[in-house]
């Protein structure tokens, strides 16, 4: 078992699952990836932050969904058919991600990855690194720290953030 | 193997405190009580024999023995509780030692103390009863009982095990002689042996062995030990084929096995006449009892572990998952768009029957899960028992709703917790008989467990009717230990009685075997915590105590009404339902902070609108035309105002995502589900709806 969990991860190493997300190209480690689908009927669960947008029926099983435009503070876009939800698993925990597309799986090794610039706008620690793909390196992927972004602290931060929660109540009311 | 012995061995032991607690309720011991503890006991001696536990199987013996004198001799003078004691010490140290094997561990304790104990209560109630202590019941036992010739109990006896007595042996039978020897110190000799006879048996066609009754006679082991077990038998295989089957006895140090020319070279080998006088002695009517409940013992061994198959819970999930998944793409094919306007008789009627099936198939799904609480519960009784009589008190314990049925996971983690509520109501809540007398109440105090399906949740109540919990006691103890988060005078009744609970908690001075350590109390939160569940104790002094448990249901069936208020759907489970009707415009009127109300039959309850508590902007906001919903929680009732009821359904109660959980608080929700389209319902939960909008 272990030797064959071993060799699945090998597989799995270095290769990440790029999507579109507004102008930029994100990329997620496609180990925690568990599918992608088309965009669900989704059911509206009140008193959450606004980029929660509720919980689809996945086979059975329930599953919650995060708008990433909304989560990065991004405009809202309509839904469309090319709208995709990423499921991915937190430890144990599957999240839906709403992206505006998924482009392809990239291999990016580690030494075309750079660390990205800590900058006080702290927008950047949902970012575990930059990766440079094509021949000339012209192509970014931010590659997303998916581990961090779900982390409970960060949600309580993010629920305490004035300007979402305020968004929030003006939308319900 | 061992898996196997660890699980019939507690079936067996719970079935024996069962009985002896119910034994000893009626302070007698019915023939079918004593047959039933003796079997039982019989069975666990011969199982852990061979799986080579001899301080078990010890103890199960001088168990059985007691019962053996009273089903033999029907003594006049029964000391029942003495023996549901001795009874319930074994049954004790069993399940200890069974733990400890289910853990990994090794069964290595002594159970020399409680056989003893036990042997000397024998030889006690013997005596008191005129009977000889040192007879061997069991020699007694095999002589016929109306005054046996001499000539007959001389004769050599043969044990005689085929079924078969009258045929005649075949010309490809081979006649063998086999010689065993066991391992010294490995004991139980003759458990053993009645093993190997039993396998031995089947492939055989007549068998004789010596000693003949090896599990009657009690010096057949030392036989064994000395002579070893001597054999003769008859068989269609070949030397090879026997010898390899004896070769795999447990703990054999030693096999001589022989073919011999012809039975006559048999040194014992019973005439037929002599069989006769065997067959005919033991089915005198005494004697076949013991190969009789052999057999009884046997049979329900076999008949469980065919019927019972333990079952891996993620793979249960699986399919739960599955089914609902068939529901969906059952639902996806049936209201196709594509189906439209078209008049498909046949199809409808092939969707209908798809549909009923379906519905048996979740609902069978979802019953495998499912566990009544009766089990967990009827171990109360052992606990309340113990405690009234080493605490000297009186009390009983009634149970009420113990057919309620909840996830197996629930019960797995209630064990414990109830445990500790149920001692505790019995250390600190019931009095001492004489201060209960002084009170005015009976002698006797009641502690009652009730089990309900309330909403997404299921509500265990533990109540006591006595003394109740002393506020000051517990105030004192927690200034002392700096438990106060706030100013004591702000302290609400619930919350100092929730100081209980916390770690290292006791107003008990002294540690006693019950209670003073303050671990019980803080296990039980932690417990119930665990499975998402709340803790509440409330008290009136002088009337006794009541702890309620509330845990959600990660997987239960309920009935739930399904609203629809927008473009969403809320479901309410149909028990917190009273009635649900269309209001009248000008029935429902605001105070002047603007909360709403609607006066039913002279009575007023606030009103909730879905829609404004779920921020929905696309809902019915006109009274008369949506419909009001009376729930109740406890003794509150209010008004929940939605679009249009959709209908009444089974459905199965999923937890809310953990991510959700842990992003917000969802005012009165508690759970979703499925619904037959396969669409997400949200549950209203009436009891924290309740919370929401109430002081």
């Amino acid at each position: 078992m272990a030797d064959e969990r071993e060799v699945q991860e090998d597989t799995q190493k270095d290769k990440y699952l790029t999507f579109r997300l507004a102008d930029e190209s994100y990329g997620i480690d496609i180990s925690v990836v568990i599918e992608i689908i088309g965009i669900q009927p989704i059911t509206t669960v009140p008193e959450v932050p606004e980029y929660v947008r509720g919980i689809i029926n996945l086979r059975g099983k329930i599953i919650p969904v995060v708008d990433m435009r909304l989560r990065f503070g991004k405009d809202f876009r309509t839904y469309t058919d090319r709208t995709c939800v990423i499921v991915i698993d937190v430890h144990e925990v599957p999240i839906g991600l709403i992206v505006d597309g998924v482009a392809e799986v990239l291999d990016i090794t580690e030494d075309h990855i750079v660390p990205p610039p800590s900058l006080k706008a702290a927008q950047n620690r949902y970012i575990r690194g930059i990766g440079k793909t094509g021949k000339a390196d012209e192509n970014i992927t931010l590659l997303l720290d998916w581990e961090k972004l779900f982390s409970p602290e960060e949600e309580i931060a993010m629920g305490e953030m004035p300007a979402l929660a305020g968004d929030m109540n003006e939308n319900g009311n | 193997m061992m898996e196997m012995f660890i699980y019939e061995t507690r079936q067996f032991l719970e079935e024996l405190e069962q009985l002896a607690l119910a034994s000893e309720q009626s302070q007698s011991f019915s023939e079918d009580d004593v047959n039933e503890i003796f079997r039982a006991m019989h069975t666990i001696k011969g199982s852990a024999a061979m799986m080579m536990l001899d301080e078990i199987s010890k103890l199960a013996h001088s168990v059985e023995d007691i019962f053996f004198y009273i089903r033999e001799k029907h003594p006049q003078k029964v000391d029942t509780s003495t023996i549901t004691d001795l009874v319930l010490n074994a049954v004790d140290f069993m399940r200890q030692e069974t733990d400890e094997l289910d853990g990994g561990g090794g069964a290595n304790a002594s159970s020399k103390e409680l056989r003893d104990k036990t042997e000397s209560f024998l030889r006690e109630m013997k005596i008191s009863n005129g009977d000889d202590p040192d007879e061997d019941l069991r020699k007694y036992k095999k002589s016929p009982s109306a005054q046996p010739s001499p000539s007959e109990e001389k004769k050599p006896q043969q044990y005689y095990i085929s079924a078969k007595p009258e045929k005649k042996q075949p010309e490809n039978l081979h006649v063998y002689k086999a010689v065993l020897h066991f391992e010294e110190g490995c004991e139980m000799e003759e458990v053993r042996s009645y093993a190997v006879i039993n396998n031995l048996k089947e492939s055989t066609d007549e068998l004789f062995y010596k000693p003949e009754k090896l599990l009657e006679d009690d010096h057949a082991a030392e036989s064994i030990r000395k002579d070893g077990l001597q054999m003769w038998f008859t068989s269609e295989l070949d030397h090879q084929t026997v010898e390899d089957a004896l070769n795999t006895t447990i703990f054999m140090k030693k096999l001589e096995l022989k073919e011999l020319g012809s039975v006559s070279e048999c040194e014992y080998w019973p005439s037929v006449q002599q069989q006769a006088v065997d067959a005919a002695e033991t089915s005198a009517p005494i004697v076949p009892k013991v190969p009789q409940a052999e057999h009884k013992v046997k049979q329900p061994a076999h008949h469980e572990a065919q019927q019972m198959i333990s079952v891996k819970v993620s793979k249960l999930d699986r399919l739960m998952d599955l089914v609902g998944e068939l529901v969906i793409a059952e639902a996806m094919v049936t209201q196709n768009p594509d189906l439209n306007g078209l008049e498909l008789h046949n199809f409808q009627k092939a969707a209908r029957q798809l549909h009923k099936i379906d519905n048996e198939l979740q609902d069978s799904v979802m019953s495998i899960r499912m566990v009544p609480l009766e089990g967990t519960f009827r171990k109360m009784n052992r606990i309340v028992r113990d405690m009234t009589k080493t605490l000297g008190k009186k009390a009983r314990l009634v149970l009420q709703g113990e057919d309620t049925e909840v996830d197996k996971n629930i019960i797995e983690h209630i064990g414990d917790p109830l445990m500790h509520i149920v001692r505790n109501s019995m250390d600190h809540g019931i009095e001492m008989p004489e201060e209960r007398a002084a009170c005015g109440k009976q002698e006797t105090g009641t502690v009652t467990i009730s089990a309900e399906n309330a909403g997404g949740e299921v509500v265990i109540r533990v109540s006591d009717d006595g003394a109740g919990i002393d506020k000051e006691k517990v105030l004192a103890k927690a200034r002392e230990n700096h438990l106060f988060t706030k100013p004591e005078s702000e302290l609400t009744d619930q919350e100092i009685y929730s100081f209980i609970f916390a770690p290292g908690f006791s107003t008990n001075k002294e540690v006693t075997q019950y209670s003073g350590r303050g671990v019980g109390m803080d296990v039980v939160v932690k417990n119930i915590e665990k499975l998402g569940g709340k803790v509440v104790v409330d008290s009136t002094p002088g009337e006794g105590s009541v702890t309620t448990l509330r845990i959600p249901l990660t997987l239960a069936i309920i009935e739930g009404m399904s609203l629809s208020v927008g473009d969403s759907t809320y479901t309410i489970p149909i028990n917190s339902i009273k009635e649900s009707f269309k209001p009248d415009i000008g029935s429902v009127f605001k105070d002047p902070d603007g909360s709403e109300m609607i006066m039913v039959r002279g009575e007023c309850y606030p009103v909730v609108r879905l829609s404004h508590l779920y921020h929905k902007t696309d809902a019915i906001e006109d009274i008369d035309k949506g419909i009001m919903v009376l729930a109740e929680s406890g003794q509150r009732i209010m008004g929940i105002f939605a679009d249009k009821l959709i209908g009444v359904q089974e459905i199965v109660v999923k937890p809310i995502p953990k991510y959700i959980q842990e992003v917000s608080h969802t005012k009165g929700i508690t759970g979703c589900t499925l619904l037959g389209d396969g669409s997400i319902s949200l549950i209203i939960d009436a009891a924290s709806l309740e919370k929401e909008i109430f002081l």
